[in-house]
């Protein structure tokens, strides 16, 4: 929890007192098989701060495939684990 | 002739060359190989995004899915809960609904697990995918599979990457004759020859990625077999002589001295 501050129209000052559901709370969880950490809230807010843009991946969260336009409801966790794959090259090959 | 373009479940393809995207050295190589090649379907595996280098390529920024008929495959997938995993996940990263399924049964040989393939092919076809299944030269999978409900059958003509070519010609012309299925000849063509003797056999398209990757040249092997795909079709469609033991004479006895 924490203090905030906010000018109001008047030129007052309100103090708000900020919840933790307001603050970054840093999850722990496995993304791509490794351990990661992120405040983000939801999978769309941890797209965003991975700079990696919806179209042309694809997201699994906890091995549940999540359509695209769940991500900004979807809510992620301690202990989630998510994979974040696309397409790369390989034709039929040895890899 | 008439004109000859390939058609599978309402798609319609001018080239009857596909290629993959494995083995190049980047991805610019990729590209210009696959615009050499002139082909229409190109193949992509499905792997983790690396989220610590956001500076790392993409692709799809280098093959336009608007060009291309992008068909994500299987890759490295040994089990059918594996095949089923990645080919959802690569419905929900692309714009459609086909798959190249792979499901591998031998490491050394990348022979494919029939039996996996068939079980993983009912299910996706089930589920609405447009399944190519990576399957081996036996004509009775080949009828298996299609009464799965696959849209094409693809008989390897080789190990995946060993340049061998048609190995099994035989088995590949009774599939050819027993199936209704479209038959794209998939794995194991060395060079350009190869690949027109696959289409001379009456194939509707052949998938080729390491005979043009791993080629010293590329670029021009891609060349090479777009004009041999081109070449062998035109002799299949144009009826060839047949094979005698003994001489037909070409010139008339008539008028001779």
């Amino acid at each position: 929890m924490g203090i905030g501050r906010i000018p109001t129209y008047d030129g007052d000052t309100v103090f708000l007192l900020m919840t933790d559901t307001m603050i970054d709370e840093t999850k722990r969880l496995t993304l791509n098989g490794e351990p990661f950490e992120t405040g983000a809230a939801t999978l769309a807010e941890l797209l965003r701060r991975l700079g990696i843009a919806p179209s042309g991946v694809a997201v699994e969260l906890n091995l549940q495939i999540i359509k695209k336009d769940a991500y900004e409801g979807t809510r992620i966790g301690n202990g989630d684990s998510i994979e974040i794959v696309r397409f790369v090259g390989g034709g039929a090959h040895k890899d | 002739m008439q004109e000859d373009k390939l058609i599978i479940r309402g798609m319609e393809f001018t080239s009857r060359l596909w290629v993959g995207t494995g083995k190049y050295k980047d991805f610019e190589e990729t590209a210009r190989a696959i615009e050499a090649s002139g082909a229409d379907v190109v193949t992509v595996a499905v792997r983790r995004v690396n989220v610590f280098d956001r500076k790392s390529e993409n692709l799809l920024d280098f093959i336009d899915p608007g060009k291309y008929k992008i068909l994500p495959n299987t890759a490295g997938c040994y089990t059918v809960a594996d095949a089923l995993r990645y080919a959802r996940l690569s419905r929900e990263a692309g714009v459609s609904d086909l798959i190249k399924l792979e499901v591998i049964g031998d490491e050394r040989t990348l022979f494919p697990d029939v039996i996996g393939l068939l079980e993983a092919t009912e299910i996706l076809a089930r589920e609405g995918f447009i399944v190519f299944p990576y399957t081996n030269d036996d004509p009775i999978m080949a009828r298996r599979l299609a009464d799965a409900g696959a849209a094409a059958v693809m008989p390897l003509a080789a190990p995946i990457g060993s340049g061998l070519g048609i190995r099994n010609p035989y088995n590949l012309k009774i599939i050819l004759e027993q199936t209704s299925l479209p038959v794209v000849v998939d794995a194991g063509v060395g060079t350009a020859s190869d690949a027109a003797r696959a289409m001379e056999l009456g194939a509707d398209a052949t998938l080729i990625n390491t005979a043009i990757a791993g080629a010293k040249d590329p670029i021009a092997m891609a060349s090479a077999m777009k004009h041999a795909v081109i070449a062998g079709r035109l002799a299949y469609r144009a009826g060839r002589i047949p094979m005698k033991l003994y001489a037909t004479a070409s010139s008339p006895i008539e008028g001779m001295l």
